[in-house]
C-alpha cells in the first residue's frame, strides 16, 4: 500500500518471516551436507550444489503451494500467506541455481553451446515416444526441468506490487496460477530423471506423498469455495435479492454472501450495514472475510483497507472497491448486484440484532505483533517444518546411490612425457623409474577427446601439460595445454606397439559410457541423469566405454575400439543405454579392449 | 536438424533480451512514471526488481497492451480446472514413470569372460 515503491516494504513480520525461511534453508544445508559428508563423502562440490538445490527448491515448493489451501481451510494459517512471495522467490533462486549448475555441469564445455544441448543431447527420444510409448521414460527429462524454471522465473520476477497493479490482477493470478504447471513439469523432470537414475523406492514415495497431499488440500479447499458459490437465492422484481438474515450478522465483522452467483462483501460499521465487492483490489482477497481495523474494512490477505462509506482506501492510497446498494425488509437483507457509481458516499441501511464482534483472533501482516494464540500456532508450525524439511533432505541424502569413484587431480597440472600411441585409443605409455610401464588413455580438456593433437606421433616420444585422472584399471591424462606439445624425437624410428593379448570374443551387455567421466571427472558418472553430459563427452571424442558386471558383481569398464583400427562408428546418443556388443575382447597392457563387431541396445 | 533449430530459437531468445535490456533502461528513465506515478518515485532497490520481468515482459509495455479483467469467479474454476488436470496428469505420469522404469547396473547379466 506504498504510494512509492521500495524494494521490499519492511515491516516486523517480513523480517522475522525471511529470517525464518533463512533459518529453514541453513539447517536444510547442515542436515543435507552431514548426512552426505557421512554416508557419500566422495560427492564432489558440484553435486552436492545441484542435489541440495534442487531438494531444497522442489520441498519448499510443496510448502508454498500448500499455504493457499491451508489459509482458506484454516484460517490461522493466514500469517504464512501474508509474504508467501518472498517463500516463491526462494525456491525460484533455488531452482535457477540448479538449473544454472546442471547446465554447466552437463552441457558446458563440450561442441554444442550448453542451453542447445539440454534440448538436443538425446534428440533422438523426442520422436522414439511415438514409435514405442514405453521409451518414456528415456524421454529428456531436462527439458521439463527447464520449462519450469522459466516459469519460475517469471513468477520471481513478477512479484512486486508493482507487477500486480500493472499486469492488472486478473492477469497477474493468472500468470502466478501458472505455478500449476510448473509444479506438473517438475514432477515430469523427477519422475522421468532422477527416480529413472536412482534405484531406492524412497524418492517416488516422497514425491508421490508431496503430489497427494498437495492435490487432496487443493481439491478440499476448491469444494469449499464451489459451495459458496452455489448458493442461490430468491430476487425481487426490482431486482433486489435476497443474501442473508440480520441475525447472521457480527459488528466490525465481514460476510460473504452471494448473488446472481457473483460474491459480494457484507459490513456492519456502528450499527449500519454497507455492501462492496468481495474481491480485494491488491491480489483478490476475499474482503468478506475481514474485519473492520482502526475504522477500515481490512482484507484478511495482506491487510488492505476500505472505508465502509464508499469503498475508498484511506489517503494518500488510492484503491476503490465498487459499494452496491441495500435494504432490509423484515430482518431479511436485499443487496443490488449493479454497483453504485464509484466512490458513490453511502450512509448504510440501519441495522439491528447483530451479533457482537467475535473474540477470535484476525492476524494481520502489518501489526507489530501477531495475536498470542496465532502466535503459538506459528511457533508450532515452524517447529514441525524445521524438522521436516531437514528429515526430508536428510533422508534423500542417505538413500542417493553411491556416486562413482576414481580420482581427478583437476587444478593439478605436470609435465606428462612417455610414448604415444594413436591406437586403439590415444594413449600414453609412461615408464617409471622402476621399469614398470602403464598405458594412460588421453582426452582433452572439457569434454573433448585428444582430437587431432597427437595425429602423426604414433610410436613417438612426446610431452606435454596435463591432468592425471585415475580409475582402476583406467589411468588417463587430461592434456590441459595443447600448446605445450611436443614430439621429442621426430627424426627416430616409431616404436612399435606393445604386444596384444586376446582375452576371447563373444556379447557383452553393458552401459554405454564416456571413460572420461567414469574415470573420476564426474560422480556420478552413470545412469539416465548423466546422460546429455555422456552424448556431449563422446560427441567430443572422448573414448566410449561398455560397464559391465564381472563375476563378483563388481562394475568393470571395456574400452571400445574400431574392429579394424581407425575410428569406431556409433551412435553416441546411445550413451548411457544398455547395449550389446559384439566383438573380441583384448588386454592392451592392464587396459581391457573390446574391438566392436555389431551394436544392438537392449533396454 | 533439432539442433539448427534450438541454435535459432536460443539466437532469436538472445535478440530478444538485448531489446528487453535496452528497452527497460529507457523505460525506467522515462515512461515507468507516465504509466505508474508511483513507479516514479521508486527506490534504487525497486529499480533493480523489476528489471528482469521488464526485461522478460518488455512487449507489453512496448505495446502498451491492455489486459481485460476477468471475473473473481472465472479465476477460482481456472484455478480448479488446474488442480484437476495436475491431478490426472501426475497420476499418470507416476504410473508410466514406474510401470516403465529403466534398468539399472544391478539387472546387468554377469560377463563370463575373465575380466581384469
Amino acid at each position: 500500500m506504498s504510494t512509492a515503491y521500495q524494494a521490499v516494504g519492511w515491516n516486523q513480520q517480513k523480517r522475522v518471516y525471511d529470517l525464518v525461511l533463512l533459518g529453514l534453508v541453513l539447517i536444510a544445508a547442515a542436515a543435507f551436507g552431514s548426512v552426505i559428508a557421512l554416508r557419500h563423502p566422495e560427492t564432489t562440490a558440484e553435486t552436492f550444489i545441484i542435489r541440495f538445490t534442487s531438494l531444497t527448491a522442489f520441498v519448499l515448493l510443496h510448502v508454498t503451494l500448500a499455504i493457499g489451501p491451508l489459509a482458506r481451510l484454516f484460517p490461522f494459517f493466514m500469517p504464512m500467506l501474508y509474504n508467501r512471495r518472498h517463500l516463491g522467490v526462494t525456491v525460484a533462486v533455488l531452482a535457477m541455481a540448479h538449473g544454472i549448475f546442471s547446465i554447466i555441469q552437463f552441457h558446458a564445455f563440450g561442441d554444442v553451446n550448453p542451453v542447445v544441448s539440454v534440448f538436443t543431447a538425446y534428440d533422438n527420444e523426442y520422436l522414439a515416444v511415438f514409435q514405442d510409448f514405453r521409451s518414456i521414460s528415456r524421454f529428456p527429462f531436462e527439458i521439463f526441468g527447464f520449462g519450469a524454471l522459466l516459469i519460475l522465473f517469471l513468477m520471481a520476477a513478477t512479484s512486486h506490487d508493482f507487477w500486480l497493479k500493472n499486469l492488472g490482477p486478473t492477469v497477474w493470478k493468472r500468470l502466478h496460477q501458472l505455478v500449476y504447471l510448473a509444479y506438473g513439469l517438475l514432477l515430469a523432470h523427477v519422475l522421468l530423471g532422477v527416480v529413472q537414475s536412482e534405484r531406492s523406492l524412497l524418492f517416488p514415495l516422497l514425491c508421490g506423498a508431496g503430489c497427494l497431499v498437495l492435490v487432496a488440500l487443493h481439491l478440499l479447499a476448491a469444494r469449499k469455495e464451489h459451495s459458496i458459490d452455489k448458493l442461490r437465492n430468491a430476487a425481487m422484481a426490482d431486482g433486489f435479492v435476497e443474501v442473508a438474515a440480520t441475525d447472521e450478522l457480527s459488528a466490525d465483522t465481514g460476510k460473504v454472501v452471494v448473488a446472481n452467483g457473483v460474491r459480494f462483501a457484507l459490513f456492519v460499521r456502528k450499527g449500519r450495514l454497507f455492501a462492496l465487492s468481495n474481491v480485494c483490489r491488491h491480489q483478490g482477497g476475499p474482503i468478506g472475510e475481514g474485519r473492520i481495523l482502526n475504522g477500515c474494512i481490512t482484507c484478511p490477505w495482506h491487510g488492505y483497507q476500505y472505508r465502509a462509506e464508499d469503498g475508498c482506501s484511506p489517503p494518500p492510497f488510492s484503491e476503490v472497491l465498487e459499494t452496491y446498494p441495500l435494504r432490509i425488509v423484515e430482518g431479511k437483507v436485499f443487496l443490488s448486484p449493479v454497483a453504485l457509481p464509484p466512490e458513490t458516499k453511502s450512509e448504510g441501511v440501519l441495522v439491528e440484532n447483530v451479533k457482537p464482534k467475535p473474540t477470535t483472533e484476525f492476524p494481520i501482516g502489518w501489526q507489530s505483533k501477531l495475536p498470542s494464540k496465532t502466535h503459538r500456532l506459528m511457533k508450532a508450525t515452524v517447529t514441525v517444518l524445521a524438522l521436516a524439511v531437514p528429515m526430508v533432505l536428510g533422508l534423500c541424502a542417505w538413500f542417493f546411490s553411491p556416486v562413482d569413484r576414481g580420482r581427478f587431480e583437476f587444478g593439478s597440472e605436470n609435465i606428462q612425457r612417455g610414448i604415444l600411441y594413436e591406437q586403439p585409443v590415444p594413449r600414453l605409455r609412461i615408464t617409471s623409474a622402476d621399469g614398470k610401464s602403464v598405458d594412460h588413455i588421453l582426452v582433452g580438456a572439457g569434454k573433448f577427446g585428444a582430437g587431432d593433437l597427437i595425429k602423426g606421433a604414433d610410436g613417438r616420444e612426446v610431452s606435454f601439460t596435463g591432468t592425471r585422472i585415475e580409475r582402476k584399471p583406467f589411468h588417463m591424462i587430461e592434456i590441459t595445454r595443447p600448446e605445450t606439445f611436443r614430439v621429442l624425437d621426430p627424426d627416430a624410428e616409431p616404436r612399435p606397439a606393445p604386444a596384444v593379448s586376446t582375452l576371447g570374443e563373444g556379447e557383452f551387455t553393458g552401459e554405454l559410457v564416456d571413460t572420461k567421466c567414469w574415470s573420476g571427472v564426474m560422480r556420478p558418472a552413470t545412469g539416465k541423469v548423466h546422460r546429455a553430459c555422456a552424448v556431449r563427452c563422446l560427441s567430443g571424442g572422448v573414448p566410449p566405454g561398455l560397464l559391465v558386471r564381472n563375476k563378483s558383481g563388481d562394475g568393470v569398464v571395456l574400452l571400445l575400439a574400431a574392429e579394424m583400427g581407425g575410428k569406431l562408428e556409433y551412435d553416441v546418443q546411445l550413451a548411457a543405454r544398455f547395449i550389446t556388443v559384439k566383438g573380441v575382447l583384448e588386454l592392451h597392457g592392464e587396459t581391457p579392449v573390446l574391438r566392436v563387431v555389431s551394436i544392438k541396445t537392449v533396454d | 536438424m533439432s539442433e539448427t533449430f534450438f541454435n535459432y530459437a536460443l539466437g532469436f531468445a538472445v535478440i530478444y533480451a538485448l531489446c528487453g535490456i535496452i528497452f527497460a533502461v529507457g523505460f525506467q528513465l522515462r515512461g515507468m512514471g507516465k504509466i505508474d506515478p508511483a513507479a516514479e518515485k521508486g527506490t534504487w532497490g525497486f529499480r533493480v526488481l523489476v528489471m528482469p520481468g521488464l526485461v522478460a515482459l518488455w512487449p507489453l509495455f512496448f505495446f502498451a497492451y491492455r489486459f481485460h479483467e476477468a471475473s473473481a469467479f472465472s479465476l477460482r474454476r481456472s484455478h480448479r480446472i488446474a488442480i484437476i488436470a495436475l491431478a490426472v496428469f501426475s497420476a499418470v505420469l507416476f504410473l508410466v514413470a514406474l510401470a516403465w522404469r529403466l534398468p539399472s547396473f544391478g539387472d546387468l547379466p554377469v560377463i563370463e569372460t575373465p575380466l581384469p
